[in-house]
């Protein structure tokens, strides 16, 4: 008896042996494709840095297994494997991240489906990554891919090295009410404001601890402030009054038109809790919007048209890019008005100005006409440089639909903004690499499952990067939004 | 042998209500049961998922959103109210035979209370189920461990109300029945108290956002009162814990009768009727049966449903003869003949159907994700099958995907999905590569919805030869409609439609009129159209008691009536 459990037991033993050594050992593709593998999202060719998180594949189509080998110098640094996904771990990635940090990666994908049983290996594509890194936190609005109602609207932050996403603020805490233009002082998760539009609405600012909201709105015009710009030192923050609205097209690419019946500018100052308005910047003929402070706070940059019937005349507002001296000390605005992109002249439309933190580059969306570019196809990135005045359209950020709201890192090394590129409709973030004036390849924010995220119900909008993680107490939070 | 009659009577009297609420439900309110699908939205997708989990309660939540994507066959919806209601019952009674207390009957007041009062309500049905397990779940298995495996699993299934009510009509049972020690019982009372409480805490660290109050004290459904919500589950809960002496049995089973048999016919459900009769004139208007809806709609609706008149107007329209009726509506604008400001389902829904009558689908297609983004969450099943629809007419195939993708994510559009991909399939063969959407022109401000009166809007429209005669109609109608008699004569006379034609009542009274003028322009109006000579014979009549100044009643629903009523000044001051 004894005999026959110990050859029992030893048979066992063979057998998890050999069950053991079957799934260490990997089975090969037995074919080979010259063709780029069919997987999303692309990664080809881009730059990454050096602690994003993990750039997760899934295969477009079905597939009973799928392998990806990072290889660098021809090793295999990282092999991850999914049935049509890879799920790569965090610590793992993190290891890799570091050995692969300032050089080049091959990346090679094989596939099992029911086209090829027997699995095959498409060429292998590389990447870059990058020695820098990207500021740590992104924030951005989730809302709801349409056009004038909504339902659930939050505001929410993400880790960039993990797929960490919190919610910062919901429109649960203010009975269901907009939340929008949320900034911050340079990427300062202790310095930042949004509006909350509702019956206790208002500009929620929180500075260095303090929460507070407070009506802002115009003196003169009496107007709500709307986008935001707050100076790098901290006291001013500039806002645009705009008085925006949406028509809608038929049998046009283009679905939507949101324009400005008027706009201005005015400063509010957090120190004494002021408005400071300058009359030149509150008129009716001209439309002012989109105000940006330079890194050095000398300057703000705003957008203005020449007032128009709209929508009857949309297309013909066109927004120039202009500037004017800052003083920091009194909150005074120079006498001087440069003209940095000249619609009237070059032709289209400029909005969203947003200067590099060294204060060399401006990067800003061109369109048309108008100035809501997230709504125009045709819309594309531009650069200038603030050395040479030379306006370009940077060829590695082209694409047929909407590329708009960018936000420089705080090394000026990454930038990320929203494109509707993948279908014209709803508008996820893309992460592209700057040096010397020449943009990488930008890649989707990766996502643990990146086919569900084709699947999310929002649009992601109003991408900024942040130093760190904000930390609010909802519960107080939701208080302030709803107290009168 | 008593017991067993008695047994009997339960089960006949169990199943007649179950079959009597199934009649009722299908041949009242089946149009609202599919409803419920319409505005419901099920996705399996960790985005969607996340979503329901972080409401309050996170399983009921999810549950009812899994089990609505169902009653989109009819029947089904019926089926699964009813079945509900009963097992309620069934644990109710379960309930009941554990305490020992009560009398025959007791079990069907809450289930029947609910089914009267929110009969559309799924989760508060689905509520009341979880509640009454919960309730013979800690009466019958005493053991410590099932009070601790319940606190845990509880704020999936229960709002915190009514898990505290839960622990405490439990507590209350125990005691009764002498089973748990005081101070044992006092521990598990505490520890649920205390659960209840830190579970909302830990929710909204862990999952989502909900704010106190809503995670503790709410009803499921929009239509209940709250207090009305937790008074209804306390009272049928309570009854069953009422000692009845053998000689009230049979007077209180009387009453607890009278209450179920009463209470559908104290119940106001105006409102249900008005909903049940806009979703067969859109279920109508989806058949394009017009007919059908020109014939039910009677004008003395329009006090309280004027999305009805819309739909009657629509039919006109549709059938060609708004011209002859408009003026019979009541009307005072343009802005009468849809929803513009109104951002209810149902208006939407109208709106949505109009402009895909027109012609105008990217019009159709925002008015569906309006109609969605009111959805409880976020979108609707009906309006994401529209979008596809409509993305489809105006060849936005990326859009068509895109929306087909979320779809099939659910249970239940499988072979709906694959029909739809099926016909992009054999339309790539028609057009290959080059979707019709990319060749539509970037932007043109005469295409604009939204921002003109409907007149000018569908003006523009005509021009831009988007359109056909209804589009005609829609403006020459509306234009009459705002006294922009100017506007009304450039259409007409610059539209070849009606040139030598016989015009209908309303285009020829206007032109009648606008001929009698002295507007040189307008003079010789009528010698581009036939116009019946009875009109001017009438309007001649009608100047005359006008002149005289008495009112005649035979000019109503005449256009000369409409334009005294709104643009002369005697009238409109």
């Amino acid at each position: 008896m004894k005999r026959v459990s110990v050859a029992l037991l030893r048979c066992t033993s063979l057998l998890l042996f050999c069950a053991l050594c079957l799934s260490c050992g990997r089975r090969s593709a037995s074919l080979s494709s010259q063709q780029q593998p069919p997987v999303f999202p692309d990664y080809s060719g881009v730059t990454v840095p050096c602690n994003i998180a993990p750039l997760n594949l899934c295969v477009s189509g079905s597939a009973h297994q799928m392998r990806v080998i990072w290889r660098m110098d021809g090793k295999d640094l990282l092999v991850a494997e999914g049935t049509d996904h890879t799920d790569i771990a965090l610590s793992e990635w993190q290891g890799f991240l570091l050995e692969a940090k300032g050089k080049n990666v091959e990346v090679a994908v094989e596939i099992w489906n029911d086209s090829f049983p027997q699995g095959i290996a498409y060429q292998p594509f590389r990447l870059h990554v990058d020695d820098s890194a990207i500021d740590p936190y992104l924030t951005y609005r989730l809302i709801p891919p349409g056009y004038i109602g909504w339902n659930k609207m939050e505001l929410a932050q993400r880790c960039l090295s993990s797929f960490e996403e919190s919610v910062l603020v919901s429109n649960l805490q203010n009975g269901g009410g907009c939340l929008n233009c949320h900034t911050s002082c340079k990427g300062n998760p202790s310095q930042y404001l949004f509006h909350s539009r509702c019956k206790t609405g208002g500009t929620v600012i929180s500075d260095r601890g303090r929460m507070v909201k407070k009506q802002i709105s115009s003196p003169l015009t009496g107007r709500n402030a709307v986008y935001p710009a707050w100076h790098p030192a901290g006291r001013w923050i500039a806002f645009s009054t705009d008085d925006v609205h949406q028509s809608f097209y038929n049998h046009c690419r283009s679905k939507i038109e949101v324009y400005n019946n008027s706009g201005d500018l005015l400063l509010y100052d957090t120190r004494t809790e002021r408005v400071v308005e300058d009359a030149r910047f509150v008129d009716t003929l001209n439309v002012k919007t989109f105000p940006a402070f330079s890194p050095d706070g000398k300057w703000l940059y705003f957008c203005t048209s020449k007032r128009y019937d709209v929508p009857f005349c949309s297309d013909s507002m066109h927004y120039s890019l202009v500037r004017v001296s800052f003083e920091a000390s009194t909150g005074k605005l120079g006498e001087v008005v440069d003209t940095i992109y000249n619609a009237r002249v070059c032709g289209g439309s400029a909005s969203l100005p947003r200067i590099s933190p060294d204060g060399r580059w401006l990067l800003f969306t061109w369109a048309e006409c108008n100035a809501f570019p997230i709504q125009h196809p045709e819309s594309s990135l531009c650069l200038v440089d603030l050395k040479t005045y030379k306006v370009s359209e940077p060829p590695q950020l082209i694409s047929s639909e909407a590329d708009t709201y960018h936000s420089w890192s705080s090394n000026g090394r990454w930038i990320v903004f929203a494109s509707r590129r993948k279908d014209g409709r709803v508008t996820r973030l893309y992460i592209a690499a700057f040096s010397n004036g020449q943009f990488g390849r930008p890649f989707l924010l990766p996502q643990r499952y990146p086919a569900e995220d084709v699947l999310r119900r929002y649009s992601y909008n109003v991408p900024e990067l942040l130093k760190g993680k904000i930390k609010t107490d909802k519960d107080e939070m939701a208080r302030l939004l709803q107290s009168p | 042998m008593k017991r067993s009659l008695n047994e009997v009577a339960f089960w006949l009297i169990f199943l007649l209500i179950g079959l009597l609420s199934l009649w009722i439900m299908e041949s009242r309110w089946s149009l609202m049961m599919v409803h419920m699908e319409s505005m419901d939205f099920f996705v399996w997708t960790d985005d969607y998922l996340r979503m329901k989990l972080a409401e309050y309660p996170g399983f009921t939540s999810l549950l009812t959103d899994f089990l609505l994507q169902f009653f989109r066959w009819q029947g089904v919806g019926s089926s699964v109210m009813v079945l509900l209601m009963l097992a309620t019952v069934c644990m109710l009674r379960l309930v009941r035979r554990c305490l020992g207390t009560g009398v025959y009957g007791m079990e069907f007041l809450l289930p029947v209370l609910l089914l009267c009062v929110v009969p559309f309500s799924l989760s508060v049905h689905l509520t009341a189920l979880f509640f009454t397990i919960s309730l013979w779940l800690l009466l019958r298995w005493r053991h410590v461990m099932v009070w601790l495996l319940w606190i845990i699993v509880a704020p999936w299934l229960l709002v915190g109300s009514l898990q505290l009510m839960v622990v405490l009509l439990a507590a209350f049972g125990c005691l009764r029945c002498h089973s748990v020690g005081k101070y044992n019982l006092l521990a598990r009372v505490l520890t649920g108290v205390v659960l209840a409480i830190v579970s909302v805490y830990a929710f909204n660290e862990c999952l989502g956002y909900i704010p106190f109050e809503n995670r503790w004290w709410c009803a499921p459904a929009e239509e209940l009162n709250v207090w009305m919500f937790h008074l209804l589950f306390l009272l049928g809960a309570l009854v069953l814990y009422i000692p009845v002496p053998r000689r009230l049995k049979i007077p209180s089973a009387i009453v607890v009768g009278c209450i179920v048999v009463v209470t559908p016919f104290l119940v106001d459900t105006s409102e249900w009727k008005r909903q049940q009769e806009v979703l067969q004139m859109a279920t109508w208007a989806e058949q394009n049966e017009w007919q059908q809806i020109s014939t039910s709609f009677s004008e003395g609706e329009v006090e309280h449903n004027r999305i009805n008149q819309s739909y009657a107007i629509l039919a006109d329209w549709v059938m060609g003869r708004l011209p002859d009726v408009l003026f019979s509506y009541r009307l005072n604008s343009s802005e009468d003949m849809l929803f513009r400001n109104n951002s209810k389902y149902d208006c939407r829904n109208f709106n949505r159907k109009l402009y895909e009558k027109l012609g105008l689908f990217d019009e159709s297609f925002r008015q569906s994700y309006e109609m969605g983004v009111k959805c409880r969450n976020g979108m609707g099943f009906a309006a994401m099958r529209y979008m596809v629809n409509y993305a489809m007419y105006s060849g936005n195939v990326r859009v068509v995907s895109q929306c087909l993708e979320q779809l099939s994510a659910s249970s239940t559009h499988d072979q709906w999905v694959s029909r739809w991909y099926k016909v992009m399939d054999s339309m790539s063969g028609v057009r290959p590569n080059i979707p019709i959407h990319d060749s539509l022109p970037l932007r043109n401000v005469y295409s604009l919805t939204g921002c003109y009166p409907l007149g000018l809007e569908l003006k523009q429209h005509i021009n831009d030869n988007q359109t056909g005669k209804m589009a005609l109609d829609g403006a020459l109608c509306a234009f009459l409609l705002d006294g922009q008699l100017a506007h009304f004569a450039d259409v007409l006379t610059n539209n070849f439609f009606y040139q030598g034609k016989s015009l209908p009542k309303a285009y020829a009274e206007a032109v009648v009129m606008m001929s009698a003028s002295g507007n040189e322009a307008w003079r010789h109006l009528s010698r581009y159209f036939l116009v019946n000579p009875e009109y001017e014979w009438r309007f001649r009549q009608w100047q005359e008691t006008m002149r005289e100044g008495y009112y005649d009643a035979s000019f109503k629903g005449t256009f000369w009536d409409y334009y005294a009523r709104h643009f002369t000044p005697s009238h409109t001051s």
